[in-house]
């Protein structure tokens, strides 16, 4: 049984980290629905999001544990495996250590489920992305496991470079601020602290889907008996019990915290602790009795409300401009009598009023928690500001003109990745797990601080500071799991425009140095910025915003310090792009030469 | 050998020979491998790309000239956008190809090929069908995009620019194929050899901030391809550099090829229908004297296939 559980964990375990570090996209789209399939959250947020019966995985676990118990927690889930790995090693190390029983803290346990249900509920994912044990799992290894492996990979490179093999090549890795790293090391170093002095007793105490399996597998069907009459109490399952769950005194197993690890059977040397189904059962725990029909009701109840929920966030949609505004930090004066799901016209209004009153939206932490470049379109209140006050921020070795620009661009939204739908969407459904993040070939993906606001922290933003969106690139919207953002054909998302194009012309260097440029032209896939004709030879951008998608390679490319002379801000609900008109050019064919 | 030292070598070697050629009695037998005059540039039309290098490099004196046995060589066309051959925003791969296999077999120790691309560039490598038709002509594929490789220059005759980071292979390897595709360009009007060079250094936007047909020009003064192979076989004639669809694309069917980096840019101006003084980099270079864009003090070989 162990052995099975251990093959199994460490296939799920080494294919969900290599999805995550794995930054060149060497895997098939397939071996991430295969792995992904499984994970209990995100399988069950792309069924509300995506509305679609391909995603029954959460479905399979349920009844995977009401089969067997929390198998999952310790072959499927990959932050159970972590941490079966820290104390495999432990261990290794100190080989007399034994666990010992302790008492269910039910008191954090529940609320820790409850919390996240609760929140979800009433409109915020927050701690749905804070909690997450596949979320969090994936914030660790995507931001720290796979700097590492690309740190090894650009090593490896120049080994082999020196040898004269071209066989590995090296990958820069921009990070935008630090600060979005903290609760992923913050976490880490919890459960190491935890798993290390008291097993699994994260998985136990404050992983919401912990207490949910836990609270499903109180009526599976298999589950780790103790057979009495065999049982010497000789104690060494309990001492085996990385769940710390087997209360040898009065012989009993508390499923609802057992992992599934199997290490007490095969600790057990009379044979007096097995797996069994209830016909073969020799004496019932006590706790199998507990109320079966009181969780069996409960369980519908919870399932019943989370169709609610996704009934009325699809189904109406009216309310969420107003639990919008809520939940983000974001400056976002929307009416609440106004439907969002309305057109242009209606964001144009919304545009218009923030102009006048971008500020007062804004919290003050948003300012100082950038640790960005001091360009960052976010410090809308630095605008009385002199732009040499903000120099010092900048490194000496990025370029000037001659001449700092002034003006601030002037963002509402920040831009969330195509096939997100828009804000709303997007921050509904995300929970932070940085697939997307490290699948992205251009890393225009970056963890947002309080781009979003703070309870949007950690997921991803469009970060054109830092790059751009790969004009024929879909890859975040394959492999995100929870359907934050849904699959996208290559046709359909070269017309998604996930924000619009802006021009401050007097930022532009051609107007400001009187030189040549063109380098927004240059990266634009639409030409929905362009070069018309401007003094002698020089030409000067000129845009066409109906025809922009907002990939931001514009803003990336714009070279001028400290304010860009171009940008992109976000549509709120991501719009269609119009196609750039094709004319047909003369084919002209001389047959001389014109020198 | 440095390869400064060796083009200076070569040439001087060039003109031994050349000149022990001219006193040769046996001339006609010589001349039926390496043409009679020495041309400073070779054009061609009406052929496949290939093939038209074929003619342009024989008419040249073939590789040999250029690639001596156990050498190290650079190509480096351009591979910057992440679009299909077909789109003419990259070097025409049958072409880079058919350089990567003339160097090699004129004895060529080894033919790296890299570009400092702007898109991705392992998916511009790939989706422009350069990499695979370079690695199966015989090239070692080198990454452009990482800062490591690029080391400091001074630019001794840089008006403007005066020092800047080149890659490695660039500074390393004893020839240099400038491989450029003629496009339109929305900043400097038209981008050929001396702008494809801004995908051997590393901070692009430091020239667009400081008068960038300048910084092309003052770049050329200073790091000099062996030889320019302009690829005008599909020509973006607007819309460039990246393009926006297939109807931006004319087949020009066109080849250029020469040692002096500005007359080659000038022909493909003319080429595309633009003076070469209206091109600022090209009208800075030859004041500079990086190299003459007066094609008619130049001896031409016009090919037609």
């Amino acid at each position: 049984m162990k052995k099975i559980r251990v093959i199994i964990a460490l296939i799920f375990f080494f294919s969900t980290v290599f999805l995550f570090i794995d930054f060149r996209k060497l895997l098939p789209e397939t071996f991430y629905d295969v792995f992904l399939y499984m994970q209990l959250v995100p399988s069950l947020l792309k069924f509300i999001s995506a509305v679609s019966i391909v995603t029954l995985g959460f479905i399979a676990v349920l009844l995977l544990t009401s089969l067997f118990g929390r198998v999952y927690c310790s072959a499927i889930c990959p932050l159970g495996i972590m941490q079966d790995f820290i104390l495999w090693v432990k261990k290794r190390i100190n080989r007399k250590f034994r666990y010992r029983y302790t008492k269910p803290v039910n008191y954090l346990r529940y609320p820790f489920l409850a919390l996240p249900v609760i929140a979800y509920l009433s409109g915020t994912i927050f701690f749905v992305s804070l909690l997450d044990p596949f979320s969090n799992f994936g914030r660790i290894v995507s931001d720290f496991f796979q700097p590492v492996y690309v740190f090894l990979n650009n090593t490896g490179a120049k080994l082999l470079e020196k040898a004269n093999v071209f066989f590995l090549y090296p990958e820069e890795i921009s990070m935008s601020g630090w600060v979005a790293y903290m609760f992923p090391a913050f976490l880490l170093g919890i459960i190491i602290w935890m798993s290390l002095k008291w097993g699994r007793l994260y998985c136990n105490t404050i992983c919401p889907v912990g207490a949910l399996l836990g609270f499903l597998s109180r009526i599976s069907v298999f589950r780790i008996r103790m057979i009495e009459d065999s049982c010497t109490k000789c104690g060494k399952c309990s001492f085996a019990c990385k769940a710390t769950c087997i209360n040898i005194k009065e012989q009993k197993v508390d499923f609802s915290r057992c992992v599934g690890c199997f290490n007490c059977i095969t600790a057990c040397p009379e044979n007096a602790i097995r797996y069994l189904a209830p016909v073969r059962q020799k004496s019932l725990p006590k706790e199998a009795d507990y109320s079966r029909r009181k969780i069996l009701i409960s369980g519908g109840l919870l399932v019943l409300s989370l169709f609610g929920l996704k009934r009325t966030v699809f189904g109406e949609g009216s309310d969420f401009s107003l639990s919008h505004k809520h939940k983000s930090g974001l400056p976002r004066n929307v009416s609440p009598g106004i439907s969002q799901n309305t057109s242009s016209g209606h964001q144009q209004n919304v545009y218009s009023r923030h102009s006048q009153n971008v500020n007062s939206g804004l919290p003050q932490d948003l300012n100082s928690g950038n640790s960005r470049d001091p360009d960052s379109i976010q410090n809308m209140e630095f605008n009385s500001q002199l732009p040499q006050e903000i120099n010092p921020g900048i490194p000496k070795e990025i370029p000037h003109n001659k001449v700092p620009t002034t003006i601030e661009p002037e963002k509402h939204y920040t831009v969330t990745p195509p096939g997100s739908l828009g804000i709303k969407h997007f921050t509904d459904t995300c929970t932070a797990c940085h697939l997307c993040v490290s699948a992205c070939p251009t890393q225009v993906l970056q963890p947002s601080i309080f781009e979003y606001g703070i309870m949007g922290l950690m997921q991803p933003y469009m970060d054109y500071v830092t790059n751009y969106c790969n004009f024929d690139c879909v890859i975040c919207s394959e492999v995100c799991p929870t359907g934050a953002i849904l699959s996208l054909t290559m046709e359909a998302k070269k017309t998604v425009q996930i924000g619009k194009v802006n021009l401050i012309i007097d930022n532009c260097v051609v107007k400001t140095d009187n030189t040549a440029c063109g380098s927004c032209s240059e990266h634009c896939p639409t030409q929905a910025v362009r070069m018309v004709p401007y003094i002698g030879d020089l030409t000067i951008p000129e845009i066409r915003p109906e025809i922009c998608v907002g990939c931001g390679a514009c803003e990336y490319a714009c070279p001028t310090r400290p304010f860009r002379a171009i940008y992109v801000d976000g549509n709120f609900e991501h719009q269609v792009a119009l196609l750039p008109e094709e004319e047909e050019l003369e084919q002209e064919v001389t047959e001389e030469f014109p020198f | 050998m440095k390869r400064r030292d060796f083009i200076w070598k070569g040439l001087s070697a060039g003109i031994i020979t050349g000149s022990a050629l001219a006193m040769n009695p046996f001339k006609k037998a010589m001349g039926a491998v390496q043409d009679e005059q020495a041309w400073d540039l070779v054009a061609v039309k009406g052929g496949e790309p290939g093939l038209m290098f074929d003619k342009a490099i024989l008419s040249l004196g073939g590789m040999k000239r250029y690639v001596k046995p156990n050498q190290t060589v650079v190509v480096k066309p351009n591979i910057g956008w992440d679009t299909s051959a077909e789109r003419g925003a990259n070097t025409n791969p049958q072409l880079v190809a058919r350089i990567v296999e003339h160097c090699l077999s004129a004895g060529a120790k080894t033919v790296y090929l890299f570009d400092h691309t702007i898109n991705e560039w392992t998916r511009t490598y790939s989706n422009s069908g350069i990499e695979k038709a370079a690695k199966d002509a015989g090239a070692k594929i080198a990454s452009g995009n990482s800062e490591s490789y690029y080391q400091p220059i001074t630019i001794k005759n840089g008006r403007l620019l005066k020092k800047d980071k080149v890659h490695e292979l660039i500074l390393e390897s004893d020839v240099f194929i400038n491989v450029p595709i003629l496009k339109s360009h929305g900043g400097t009007t038209l981008t050929i050899s001396m702008k494809n060079l801004m995908g051997v250094m590393w901070d692009r936007s430091y020239w667009h901030n400081n008068d960038l047909q300048q910084c092309i020009a003052d770049f050329a003064s200073e790091i000099k391809p062996t030889l320019n192979v302009v690829d005008a076989y599909k020509v973006m004639k607007r819309n460039g550099p990246r393009g926006v669809s297939l109807s931006d694309v004319v087949e020009m069917k066109s080849l250029i090829i020469s040692e002096d980096i500005v007359a080659a840019d000038a022909a493909a101006a003319k080429l595309f229908g633009k003076e070469p003084e209206q091109i600022g980099h090209i009208r800075i270079a030859n004041e500079m004297g990086v190299g003459t864009s007066d094609l008619t003090k130049l001896s031409i070989n016009r090919i037609t296939v």
